[in-house]
């Protein structure tokens, strides 16, 4: 079993406050891997120590075997990261972006430009070459890291809340090209609030809440143990309100309305 | 008042969260320390000014009451209307776009934003200065109290009233990004311009003999301009208690109702342009984005591309690090205005020094400093590297290049524009001036070169562990406090030892000795510089995440 994505006890602390708690988790190469979990529950900085933004307090990670501290230029060498809000200079233009991408990765001028033209069509940017990035909207700044995230052919992809922003046709067509580099043997990582596009997209899934893991595994048998009913029909979203959300759902009526 | 109570708790918690967050302790002492010296220097000034007032009360003609106020009353025009324009780059006290969420109508908006500017720094710092001085030259003079309350009154409301129109006119105006960079460009370089064209003027007069402003400024014009002030409120007061001491009530209460009629009009545009215009978003101005914010700067990657001695990432970063100088304000702005500053300081300055003064020739004196001078425009870029990279700086962390090579990308890129500038200023110098010496053209070269190494240096060091966000669209500055003062001891201690491998040897009649010695100390920066870019680029790795937070907040 060849693993992608390994952590064994990832922690971090911010203060007194711990984000991630004891984190184990093994995603296999080629999967496209789910992480779920509420608002603050530690997706995001699990992402941003597994990506070098964030280091950990304790615990270790390995992105294709390459550890994350001590071996971070070849973790990032294989990897491409879309952040949950945007890491781009916005005094470039969208092309000069992905240029500066490209070399950053040690690709070759021609392929760049090849490479950008393309994803730059496919994202329907084309006609804002000359556009600093600061004059684009928050959709098309996502479309751009989308773009700058695949351009130097990673082996493992990290998606924070890629579609959030992002118009329906745009995010179908992100969505088959996430798909044909899960077929290409890419390992995705995706983080999405919108667990219809995580039902669709991934064969595995991992929920954390609190910091701490609570399910983990392929999403066929996390729907059986969702609860009753026949488990070709119980849907994520049941699977996910009842790990982290029960004790809410209860409450979720206000006092001045009744 | 509910309204308004709401937005100054919102206020306080912003200011005290502000002072919470800042990254030390020296900084929150040094912001207080600056309002306690803002509110002496406001004190020393309103005292100051109605001495001055009073003696030329005391000593002066007949109309010395309106001539005293007249001068004192226009400089505080001057201060609330125009200041804050060039301080604030047209930003208001109370951003009113946030505002539109809430529940208030357009009226409440505009009292909201009016009764911000009666608080803000710039006119708190004037109020006491006005009272002073009217006091002064009114009560004293023997005019009744209740019109000197009255016209002091008015006159402030007034001021302050048009200080928040122009500010809203700006802002509508200049509401586009693209149109308030090149608006703040062509600003400052005007003022720059104008401010120097006296001193350049006065030499040529006095070269002919003539007195320099008659002959620069026609008295047609003059008096033009004279009758033109006449119709503003800072004219209009000082009118006002003249006649209220010259025992003219009728005249004191005309000043008094045209004051009025100034404060009403600039209620009426300030509140039209916020009820129509203001607020009505940017598609007037965002149809020609487009077009506006064509991208410049796009031979800065082709030029570093032919740098292939570099690594791949070296010239990214580089290439990047060049565009975003091109494409800053203040970047653009030491390019267009390195030329006016070359030919005062050939026209100007060098008259002024002696022949051999310090053991140069004027011109090549002239030189070196320029080329010294030149060196110090990319301090603030070396000092505060990552000042403009905002969320960008991630983009840094997430890529597989080593930190040193980013901070040495950083570094090219620098060296590349001030090389830019270096050589824009001494082409045009050569071109007024003549050539310079040999030894003083190497000598001035080489200073350049060691002047920016070693704030390269300091500056990567200090970059990572104090960066302060900063505008690309400003001009201005605003870098740690501490970082200031080391900066300050850099640049003392630049212009002393390169000084004095210029000077001493030239003093010593061993012009040649300068340069060599200049080259050795070159080739000890470059050593320096090597070795310390291991610890540099692991100083910002261990700053990643301090950096990612405050560039991005």
């Amino acid at each position: 079993m060849d693993l992608a994505i390994e952590t064994r006890g990832l922690r971090r602390e911010f203060g007194d406050v711990v984000a991630v708690e004891g984190l184990d988790l093994t995603v296999e190469t080629g999967t496209f891997f789910g992480f779920l979990g509420p608002n603050g529950a530690g997706k995001s900085t699990t992402i941003k120590m597994l990506t070098g933004l964030l280091g950990p307090s304790s615990g270790s990670g390995r992105i294709l075997g390459h550890d994350v501290v001590a071996d971070s230029v070849a973790a990032k060498k294989v990897m491409g990261v879309v952040p949950e809000e945007s890491a781009l200079f916005e005094r470039l233009t969208g092309p000069e972006y992905l240029r500066f991408v490209g070399r950053m990765y040690g690709m070759a001028r021609a392929m760049i430009d090849a490479r950008s033209t393309e994803l730059l069509e496919l994202m329907g940017l084309q006609d804002d070459t000359r556009k600093l990035i600061v004059d684009y909207s928050h959709g098309m700044r996502k479309k751009l890291s989308i773009s700058a995230a695949v351009i130097h052919e990673p082996r493992v992809l990290f998606l924070d809340e890629p579609f959030e922003g992002i118009d329906a046709v745009s995010s179908q067509l992100v969505r088959s090209v996430l798909n044909q580099l899960v077929t290409t043997g890419v390992t995705i990582f995706l983080t999405s609030h919108i667990l219809e596009i995580v039902e669709k997209l991934c064969s595995h899934v991992a929920i954390i809440h609190r910091g701490q893991l609570v399910a983990d595994g392929p999403l066929v048998q996390l729907r059986e143990g969702a609860g009753e009913g026949d488990s070709e029909t119980r849907s994520l979203e049941q699977l996910f309100l009842s790990l982290v959300g029960g004790d809410r759902l209860e409450r979720g009526r206000l006092s001045w309305l009744e | 008042m509910q309204k308004l109570g709401g937005l100054i708790w919102l206020r306080s918690k912003m200011w005290w969260h502000g002072l919470r967050s800042r990254t030390t302790a020296a900084d929150t002492a040094v912001a207080v320390i600056l309002a306690v010296v803002a509110a002496i220097l406001s004190g020393a000034l309103a005292v100051a000014l109605s001495f001055i007032t009073h003696v030329g009360l005391r000593d002066g003609t007949e109309d010395a009451v309106r001539v005293a106020t007249l001068v004192v009353f226009w400089m505080l025009g001057f201060l609330a209307v125009v200041m804050p324009v060039f301080f604030g780059f047209g930003q208001p006290q109370v951003p009113l776009r946030r505002l539109l969420v809430f529940p208030f109508s357009r009226w409440s908006l505009y009292r909201i934003s009016l009764a911000s500017s009666f608080v803000s720094g710039v006119n708190l710092f004037w109020y006491p200065v006005l009272v002073a001085v009217s006091f002064v030259a009114v009560i004293v003079n023997g005019a009744p109290p209740v019109y000197w309350c009255a016209a002091v009154l008015v006159f402030a409301v007034c001021l302050v009233v048009w200080c928040n129109t122009v500010l809203i006119i700006v802002q509508w105006v200049l509401r586009k990004r693209s149109v308030r960079e090149v608006v703040v460009l062509v600003g400052l370089v005007l003022v720059v311009v104008v401010s120097m064209l006296p001193a350049m003027y006065q030499e040529e007069a006095e070269e002919r003999g003539q007195e320099w402003f008659g002959s620069l400024v026609p008295k047609p014009v003059t008096s033009a301009v004279v009758r033109m002030a006449a119709v503003f409120p800072p004219t209009i007061v000082a009118r006002g208690l003249e006649a209220a001491v010259l025992g003219e009530p009728g005249a004191g209460i005309a000043s008094l109702l045209w004051l009025l009629l100034w404060t009403g009009g600039g209620v009426a545009i300030g509140y039209g342009i916020v009820r129509r215009n203001l607020l009505e978003g940017e598609s007037s101005a965002g149809a020609q984005a487009s077009a506006a914010t064509r991208s410049s700067g796009g031979a800065a990657g082709w030029t570093i591309e032919r740098l292939t001695i570099l690594p791949a990432e070296v010239r990214a970063v580089a290439a990047k690090e060049l565009r975003y100088l091109l494409r800053s304000t203040v970047g653009k702005f030491n390019l267009v205005i390195m030329p006016v500053f070359v030919v005062v300081m050939a026209m100007v300055v060098a008259r002024d020094l002696d022949d051999a003064f310090l053991g140069l020739d004027r011109v090549s004196l002239v030189f070196v400093g320029l080329m010294i001078y030149a060196s110090m425009f990319s301090n603030n870029f070396l000092f505060n590297a990552y000042a403009w990279e905002g969320a960008g700086v991630q983009s840094f962390f997430l890529s597989p290049a080593g930190p040193e090579r980013i901070v040495f990308g950083k570094n090219v890129g620098v060296w590349i524009y001030n090389t830019l500038l270096g050589l824009e200023g001494a082409v045009i110098f050569v071109l007024v001036s003549g050539m310079p010496p040999a030894t003083a053209l190497l000598g001035g070269c080489l200073a350049f070169v060691a002047s920016i190494l070693s704030v390269t240096i300091v500056g990567n060091f200090l970059s990572p562990v104090m960066p302060v966000p900063r505008d690309i669209s400003s001009i201005t500055n605003s870098p740690s406090q501490t970082a200031v003062l080391a900066t300050f001891g850099v640049l003392i201690g630049n212009a002393l030892v390169i000084g004095s491998l210029v000077a001493v040897p030239a003093l010593l009649g061993a012009k040649w000795l300068g340069p060599l010695l200049l080259v050795l100390l070159i080739a000890a920066e470059i050593v320096l510089y090597v070795v310390m870019l291991h610890p540099s680029g692991q100083l910002l790795e261990s700053r990643r995440e301090s950096l990612i937070e405050t560039l991005q907040a």
